[in-house]
């Protein structure tokens, strides 16, 4: 009984720790985003391979997401003889939801593992003890850089998820019947106000500054030894994922609260 | 050394075109509430506002023009509505304009619909307040079709049975009746009754039955179109009710009159009761019937469609007519 | 003399293992001081309680007359500046060239320097490791020696005044590691540094100690002496490094 007791305050010990380490971490990202000297060239690079490298697996999932979740809602739809209720109903789940969530969620798995990984490695590789004695400040260089472009290049990847997606839906009906972009893209912002775009878009700042920070903590924190390079990326995928469906529970009680429905 | 070159000019293209598609959508969508272009309030006072929220849509026959901005409580009996409406349309819009909420389709959001006013009222001005109507409710509707169906199925069983009787009966009224042309008509059009009066029976049950199948039932094309067809028959046979009516009227009156022959020859005092009493329930019901297939067609289910169907159908009545008349 | 780097009852403990038992220590200006020890003896621990890269439980530790331990963050990056650290493996940037390598270290403490002052410096720093050849090559490209020599240059680009040195010779085949020790004691005479020298291998540490041999033990020195005094020692365990 005692040796349980004891265990779980271990492992909440171990879990407060850790929540308390993330929270200093982001403070002290936070303070060198804001504080010099700025690197354009690293951001750059680093918003090349976040955005650029991850388009092509964005724009093909969102293509995927829009026409299978259209051809999937249509028969319900139809039975209710309310097929014109389709891309308006399309449009507001992909971009109040399925836009960034799938994209977050992709970009969890993609970027974030890569920079825990590569950080990871530059840790045990002792690259970032390397910066940090010559007072380069890596906090600045490697992770203040990263998170940057993961904050402003997710919403934008975002964005493309989202066109990517409509048109995913726009090809699934029209496998059905006819139907004209214009007439189709009228149907779909009709069903769309202000009140889903703005929430969506600031949740995806929130995604992608997470998903950097997460990849970059667990890198920054890995222990000895290439196979702590594997931990780190792992629970770098697992931990943002699982901040990312927390942020939009968040998300979606904060919109509730906002706009009052 | 080559591809970092490029990096920047990718990512440069790659944010410009992600911000681009932002942008236009932003744009899309805020020409859609009308929020880049000018716009003008106006007020109106309701009773109720059927569940109306900020920034449901307002239409001027038919045309998207404005959303609502503001709802508020002024008294227990008064709300207030704010519209905000794009300053295009307001020399079209009269000061004796009424507006109404409607919905948009049944599973649709709730909408506020401004009527056309009279052309020498003169248009509104910001802020001014224009006068509002109530609409039927479905309810109303339903309660109004169950009257009249049942009617018709009162009307429907005692045409039978009078015809019933005048063709069973023996004599030389039965003999006079059956030459006449009004016996035919009389039992084929209690036949049509029936049939119809069934099918509106039917889908006003269909429509009772399913609360939550409500709107699948009145949104589904084949259903509606089945009630506008019956509607139809149901307007075409009562015209030809009022005719068989008149008829029937006149016969009766000259039975009663006891002109010639056929006064001698009514000895059935139970058969002329039966007649009379007919006719009377005929005349009222098909009253009854007209006024209630007035309203109908007068509701919002015909809303349901867009303005193209309901052309389309108002056309296709329209052809219909003349035919009919022939 | 000038002591650089002073230690009093320095003690950390990771969890319930304590690796460095109070361990007290003097680095005078000029001189080098060789560490040596076997693994897991608390040797690369103490190197980074001098630059924090480990914070020490309790103790204290003069740097250049400064105490390292109460300085915050911007007082100790500076500081930093001033005490070079070379790594086992070299710890080049793997996503840098030769070059950028060595220029990062400038750029991002030295932003007033323009091209070709930095230039000038990777070539001099480059020259003094004797690898100009390299400068355009990927860390991936380069062996272990060249790496530990790239990474001696860049630790060298800022100029420090203290040298620490983990491990130099680590995973080098003997002719190679006999150069690298060799080039410490070069850089050393050029650059006139103070510097440590965490070893277990005891030909560098023969060549590169002009001061003293320190040998450490379960997070403790042992003894000290000059390599001479060391090789003849009867004490077992210290001739047992000397076999």
């Amino acid at each position: 009984m005692n040796m349980m007791l004891s265990k779980i305050t271990g492992s909440l010990n171990t879990f407060f720790i850790e929540v308390g380490n993330i929270l200093l971490f982001t403070v002290n990202v936070v303070k060198q985003l804001f504080s010099g000297p700025f690197e354009h060239k690293e951001l750059i690079k680093q918003g090349y391979q976040i955005g650029n490298k991850t388009l092509p697996l964005i724009a093909i999932t969102g293509f995927i997401m829009g026409l299978v979740l259209s051809l999937q809602s249509r028969p319900v739809l139809v039975d209710f003889g309310a097929q014109s209720l389709l891309p308006g109903m399309i449009a507001v789940s992909i971009i109040r939801e399925i836009g960034p969530v799938i994209t977050a969620l992709l970009c969890a798995g993609k970027i974030s593992s890569g920079i825990g990984a590569e950080l990871g490695a530059m840790k045990v590789t002792e690259q970032l003890d390397a910066m940090e004695v010559s007072g380069t400040k890596p906090l600045n260089f490697v992770v203040a850089s990263r998170v940057l472009a993961t904050t402003l290049l997710v919403p934008i990847l975002v964005f493309f998820a989202d066109a990517v997606g409509l048109l995913g839906s726009f090809v699934a009906v029209n496998m059905h019947e006819s139907m004209s972009v214009r007439l189709f893209m009228s149907q779909a912002f009709n069903s769309l106000s202000f009140s889903d775009v703005i929430p969506a878009t600031i949740k995806s700042v929130f995604f992608g500054f997470f998903i950097g920070l997460i990849g970059a903590y667990k890198g920054y924190h890995t222990d000895k030894g290439t196979e702590s390079v594997g931990i780190s990326a792992n629970s770098a995928v697992v931990t943002a994922s699982l901040v990312i469906f927390i942020i939009d529970l968040i998300a979606v009680q904060v919109s509730d609260i906002i706009y009052g429905f | 050394m080559k591809k970092n070159k490029n990096q920047p000019l990718k990512l440069g293209i790659f944010v410009t075109l992600g911000l681009f598609i932002f942008i236009v959508g932003i744009y899309y969508l805020g020409s859609k509430q009308d929020l880049f272009s000018s716009t003008f309030t106006v007020n109106s006072y309701f009773r109720d506002v059927k569940g109306l929220v900020q920034g449901n849509n307002v239409r001027y026959s038919g045309i998207n023009v404005g959303t609502v901005s503001k709802i508020d409580i002024v008294s227990d009996s008064t709300i207030l509505v704010k519209m905000s409406i794009n300053d295009k349309v307001r020399e079209f819009i009269r000061k004796d304009s009424k507006v109404e909420i409607g919905s948009d389709g049944l599973m649709g959001s709730k909408i506020v619909k401004i009527h056309p006013g009279s052309a020498n009222a003169g248009s509104i001005s910001d802020d001014d307040e224009l006068e509002s109507t109530n609409s039927l409710d479905i309810e109303e509707i339903l309660k109004e079709a169950k009257v009249v169906i049942d009617d018709g199925q009162i009307i429907t069983k005692n045409l039978v049975e009078m015809t019933d009787n005048l063709n069973n009966g023996d004599g030389d009224i039965a003999k006079l009746l059956n030459d006449d042309e009004i016996t035919t008509k009389l039992s084929q059009f209690g036949d049509e009754m029936i049939s119809v009066s069934q099918s509106i029976d039917g889908i006003t049950r269909k429509i009772n039955r399913g609360e939550g199948d409500l709107g699948k039932l009145v949104n589904d094309t084949t259903i509606t179109h089945e009630f506008h067809s019956a509607m139809d028959q149901f307007g075409n046979i009562m015209l030809r009710t009022d005719t068989i009516a008149n008829e029937l009227m006149i016969f009766s009156k000259s039975m009663n009159n006891g002109n010639g022959l056929v006064n001698r020859l009514v000895y059935d005092s139970t058969m002329a009761d039966n007649v009379d009493t007919t006719i009377y329930k005929v005349g009222k019901s098909v009253d009854n019937i007209v006024d209630a297939a007035e309203t109908i067609e007068k509701s919002w289910i015909f809303n349901l469609f867009s303005g193209n169907n309901k052309k389309e159908r108002q056309e296709e009545r329209n052809s219909r007519k003349p035919n009919n008349m022939k | 003399m000038e002591n650089v780097i002073e230690i009093k009852n320095l003690k950390k403990a990771f969890g319930e293992k304590d690796v460095l038992k109070d361990v007290s220590m003097v680095l005078p200006r000029g001189k080098n001081i060789a560490i040596l020890g076997e693994s897991g003896t608390g040797k690369s621990v103490l190197a980074k309680c001098i630059v924090r890269l480990i914070e020490a439980d309790s103790g204290e530790i003069c740097v250049l007359g400064k105490d390292i331990l109460g300085v915050e963050n911007e007082e100790l990056d500076e500081m930093r500046k001033k005490v070079g650290y070379l790594f086992q493996g070299g710890a080049l940037y793997d996503s840098m060239t030769v070059k950028e390598n060595l220029e990062f270290p400038i750029r991002r403490t030295q932003e007033s320097k323009n091209k070709k002052e930095v230039a000038e410096m990777v070539e001099e720093a480059l020259e003094s490791v004797g690898l100009k050849d390299a400068i355009n090559k990927m860390p991936a490209e380069l062996s272990g020696g060249m790496k530990k020599r790239i990474g001696l240059a860049r630790t060298l680009i800022l100029k420090p005044e203290i040298i620490l040195y983990d491990e130099p010779t680590t995973g080098l085949d003997p002719v190679t590691s006999g150069e690298i020790s060799e080039l410490i004691l070069r850089v050393q005479e050029k650059y006139n540094t103070s510097s440590i020298i965490i070893t277990h291998d005891i030909k560098c540490a023969r060549i590169t100690s002009s001061e003293k041999l320190k040998l450490m033990m379960g997070g403790k020195f042992y003894v000290e002496g000059t390599f001479k005094e060391l090789s003849e020692s009867d004490d077992k365990k210290v001739s047992s490094y000397f076999t």
